[in-house]
């Protein structure tokens, strides 16, 4: 009974302590945060863990089973799947003919699409593509499921055929069914956001990028203020009071804050769990089906979170005898040598441009150099705040505010670096996130270039057949000034050249010479779209690539070895249409199957893949930035009330309250704002280094303005809150308060 | 503890109550300039909130205070703080310097927040700490001991030329010769500078250097004899 009226007893003093502490509100606002912080942290794992799972499940249950030799049953439809692309991004299109009405169709489905009938996913609804899809494919008879689509960003539609064109349709499956759980097809969203590998970058780039800066405010929170807390620990312990008495009085001081992020946490768990999370400002669901599979997660990520920041509180403490200096040993000058290294590694960076162009140390040069400027960036910057700091504090010695800052700056280079830090390498790493996504391969850089010299006015078709009829409907479709010709691949077995025919009209577009019999296309043949066709099917088994004047459609006998004929459709430079106008002409009228693509093709829709990826990495960079930003301003916000209490006697004096706001902005705004001016200066003069270096045709990206907007918010922010915490805590300033 | 001399620190009549219970009433005294005056007491008599009413930081519940011949305590917070800056110096007991800043700076920084300007702050702050015997051209804040951080506190509180100075416990952390130091320096103002200085100290030896000494006990204060 003693015993609990103890330990009621030291919760009350906890409690009591926590309320009646210079900073008391800063520090439980700071405790909330990283409590609400570290509960989403660990709810946003758990949701990374159970969307990859509903992931992998989602791709099983829609994939078709196919029936072959191990796989036997009464075939219940048709399956096919081709890519195809709106705008700048891909999507799946899924051929459905259903041979069993009675059949479970695709999930996400109420029934199988008729001939003519259109599903499409959520993203191609939110991407605005229903018209463009209805033009090219049917009509829309409804939205998939969420059961049925991978991800609420994917871009897929189903297409209801009919069964007659099966026979001329080398790639359609008949399939017993959906559900496929041994070797299942992967189509769509699958293909790319699937696999061990995929699940284990997004938890590490997670755990890195968000849990680990969630931990570093968790830890920073627990330490606000640590000073008084030391020293009540020491006198406690000195009192006899042992580990539990010590936990009892930690628990009583955080459990309210702790309490109050927790619940704003528990809360968002309990919508997400209900209705799924839709992320702010970023096109994606986390579904809650996904997250209700892994409910048991939730409450183990809840009850971790509920524990760790009182833990925290308990376990961090000042060790005995390890006392730090607080302020640098006069004329010292430390950052000396760290401004010379940080103009050593920048030196390097910078370097890489010297190098010859696609030289192999290009990048591992670029990085060294950019791994020590973004690590002693703020070194640098502290050391160079320190000089700045003395000379301001000289030159603008009538001024009372100044003097104190440039002073205090002079004095706490240590804290400047710290609060600087996750602005300069959180604006260096999230826009290199972006250019390292968009500096592709050699492929993509070559699709990028021809995209450059010829636009839309050289396009691709691939009719599946070349008929007389077929050739007869696209020559229908298209706008009058185009021209067709066919492509027909070389062949590895015959050793027959890429052969280019069409009629003379069409040829003479491309500035080539008219002539029945075959001739070898040169380089110096032709304007620049003959010079692309050279370029990028120059490639074949036989090298040439040989002209001549023939029919377009088909006449020679089909080769097991070489690939059917592809169509070319040459358009005037200034005139040409779009590659998605000519779809919306050419596709309608064409079987499935069919597809129309510019050279690269491929290149250029995976790019927007690696884009999709790296918005993910600056999502998370950016919620790492925002965490550890404010971890950063809670650590320097308790060093600068801790400084405002020794300021707090002078001022309560002369009732010049405004001076820790001055000094607040000039200790805390102006550094941040600095920092992040100097960290967008350094990334644009870097990244030009980088975009030369990998040819990237990308120009600074429009996040590093909305992450300079940021660090300006948050920078007016700290300074506004601190300066007017540590006023208020100055009006309450007694004699003999200390 | 009245007189008709003129007085730079006048206190008439001057009661507070905390709660229910009252603190000190009736409280009457008059320093006048180049005098001192010495408050003595045990701990919980209501020293510090005498000294927080003196320097207008806290609202008697009854009679009133002058300082340099204006009333505070009919005054309104703006211009309270105005006499405050103008008229009044404080002393701490831990001296109360920012680390940060030098000797100088810190002297000169109240200056600075009286609305002086630096020509006069800085020349004045060297001054001051020269004639107190302050070390500050190559000393740090941090590094001044004990007894010279009582004097560079005891400079802060003298470069607005107050009227009244006032000081709490401005001996407490010293050893005895630092002590005696600082007391000798402090209770040597009156004289040197004209102003009226009033002392609160638990420290008897210290009470002695006080031309008045007066006791606050039981809510009353009484004159304590030679």
């Amino acid at each position: 009974m003693r015993e609990r009226g103890l330990g009621a007893a030291l919760l009350r003093i906890g409690w009591s302590a926590g309320k009646g502490t210079p900073g008391d509100r800063t520090r439980f606002l700071a405790l909330a945060l990283a409590s609400l912080a570290l509960t989403c942290a660990l709810l946003g794992l758990v949701a990374v863990v159970a969307t990859f799972d509903g992931r992998g499940a989602r791709a099983e249950a829609r994939s078709p089973v196919v029936i072959s030799a191990e796989q036997d049953g009464p075939p219940v439809g048709l399956w096919e799947e081709h890519r195809d692309s709106i705008g700048e991004a891909g999507l799946s299109v899924v051929y459905l003919t259903a041979l069993d009405e009675t059949a479970p169709p695709p999930p996400g489905l109420p029934r199988w699409p008729a001939p003519g009938e259109v599903y499409l996913s959520p993203g191609l609804v939110a991407d605005g593509a229903t018209q463009t899809v209805e033009t090219r494919y049917g009509r829309l008879v409804g939205v998939i499921g969420s059961s049925g689509v991978i991800s609420s960003r994917e871009r897929l539609i189903y297409v209801g055929v009919e069964q007659g064109a099966r026979a001329e349709r080398p790639s359609v499956f008949e399939i017993a069914g959906f559900g496929a759980s041994a070797a299942p097809i992967l189509f769509g969203d699958s293909a790319t956001l699937l696999g061990r590998a995929a699940a284990e970058l997004m938890v590490a780039a997670y755990g890195v990028l968000v849990l680990l800066p969630a931990l570093a405010l968790g830890v920073v929170a627990a330490r606000f203020g640590a000073y008084d807390r030391d020293r009540r620990t020491a006198l406690l312990h000195a009192l006899g009071a042992g580990n539990r008495q010590r936990v009892l009085v930690a628990l009583g001081e955080s459990a309210l804050p702790v309490a109050v992020g927790l619940a704003a946490g528990t809360a968002l768990a309990a919508l997400s769990l209900s209705a799924g999370v839709a992320l702010p400002g970023f096109d994606y669901t986390v579904y809650a089906a996904d997250l209700r599979r892994w409910w048991w997660a939730v409450v183990l990520a809840l009850t971790a979170a509920a524990l760790a920041l009182p833990t925290a509180t308990v376990m961090l403490r000042a060790r005995p005898g390890r006392r730090r200096r607080w302020l640098r040993p006069l004329g010292r000058r430390s950052g000396t040598w760290r401004i010379g290294l940080f103009a050593l590694s920048l030196f390097i960076a910078q370097g890489a441009a010297f190098l010859p162009p696609g030289s192999p140390f290009g990048v591992p040069v670029y990085a060294v150099g950019l791994f020590g400027t973004a690590a002693l960036l703020p070194a640098a910057f502290a050391a160079l705040t320190a000089a700045v700091g003395r000379i301001v504090a000289a030159l603008g010695r009538g001024h009372a505010a100044v003097v104190v800052a440039g002073r205090w700056c002079a004095a706490h280079p240590g804290v400047i670096a710290r609060l600087v830090a996750p602005v300069v390498i959180g604006v260096i790493v999230v826009v290199h996130i972006q250019y390292f996504a968009a500096s592709g391969s050699s492929g993509l850089a070559r699709a990028r270039a021809s995209q450059e010299r010829v636009g839309d006015s050289v396009l691709l078709i691939e009719p599946q057949r070349l008929t007389e009829e077929r050739v007869a409907a696209i020559e229908d479709a298209l706008p009058e000034q185009s021209h067709l010709l066919a492509v027909r691949p070389a062949a590895g077995a015959s050793g027959a050249a890429t052969a280019i025919r069409g009629p003379c009209a069409a040829l003479r577009e491309m500035e080539v010479a008219c002539s029945p019999t075959p001739t070898v296309l040169t380089a110096s043949d032709g304007d620049t779209r003959a010079q692309e066709l050279l370029h990028w099917l120059s490639g074949g088994p036989a090298g040439d690539v040989t002209v001549r004047v023939a029919p377009i459609a088909d006449s020679e006998p089909a080769e097991n070895d070489r690939p059917q004929a592809k169509l070319v459709v040459l358009s005037p430079p200034t005139t040409a249409p779009s590659l998605d106008q000519l779809k919306n002409r050419v596709l309608p009228v064409l079987a499935p199957g069919a597809t129309v693509t510019r050279f690269g093709e491929s290149w250029l829709l995976g790019a927007v893949d690696d884009d999709r990826r790296a918005e993910w990495g600056v999502l998370l960079g950016l919620c790492g930035l925002v965490l550890l930003t404010t971890a950063a301003m809670v650590s320097a916000s308790a060093e600068f009330l801790r400084f405002a209490r020794a300021l707090g006697p002078l001022t309560a004096l002369t009732e010049r309250r405004g001076l820790f706001i001055r000094v607040a902005l000039g200790f805390l705004t102006l550094p941040l704002l600095g920092a992040g001016g100097c960290a967008a200066a350094l990334t644009l003069g870097l990244s030009g280094t980088l975009r030369q270096t990998l040819d990237i045709p990308m120009p600074p990206p429009s996040s590093l303005a909305a992450l300079l907007g940021g660090c300006a918010a948050l920078a007016l922010t700290a300074g506004g809150y601190a300066g007017g915490s540590a006023a208020r805590g100055a009006a309450h300033w007694r004699p003999g308060q200390g | 503890m009245t007189g008709h001399a003129p007085s730079a620190l006048d206190v008439a009549g001057l009661g507070y109550r905390l709660g229910g219970r009252t603190l000190f009433q009736d409280v009457n005294m008059r320093v006048a300039p180049g005098r001192s005056i010495v408050v003595t007491g045990p701990s919980g008599s209501g020293k510090s909130t005498l000294l927080m009413c003196l320097l207008g930081l806290c609202k008697p519940s009854a009679g009133r205070i002058t300082v340099d011949g204006q009333e505070i305590t009919r005054m309104w917070p703006r211009a309270r703080a105005r006499l405050r800056r103008t008229t009044m110096g404080m002393v701490f007991q831990d001296g109360e310097l920012l680390p940060e800043l030098s000797p100088v700076e810190n002297v000169a920084l109240a200056a600075l927040l009286a609305g002086r300007g630096r020509r006069d702050a800085y020349p004045n702050a060297q001054r001051l700490l020269d004639d107190l015997g302050v070390p500050y051209a190559h000393t740090r804040t941090d590094d001044l001991s004990g007894g010279e951080r009582q004097r560079t506190a005891v400079a802060r509180a003298l470069i607005t030329e107050p009227t009244v100075l006032l000081a709490d416990e401005p001996t407490g952390a010293l050893d005895p010769e630092s002590r005696d130091n600082v007391a000798e320096t402090l209770f040597s103002l009156p004289r040197e500078r004209g102003c009226a200085l009033l002392v609160v100290t638990h420290d008897r030896h210290v009470a002695g250097y006080g031309d008045q000494r007066v006791r606050l006990d039981a809510g009353h204060l009484a004159e304590v004899a030679g």
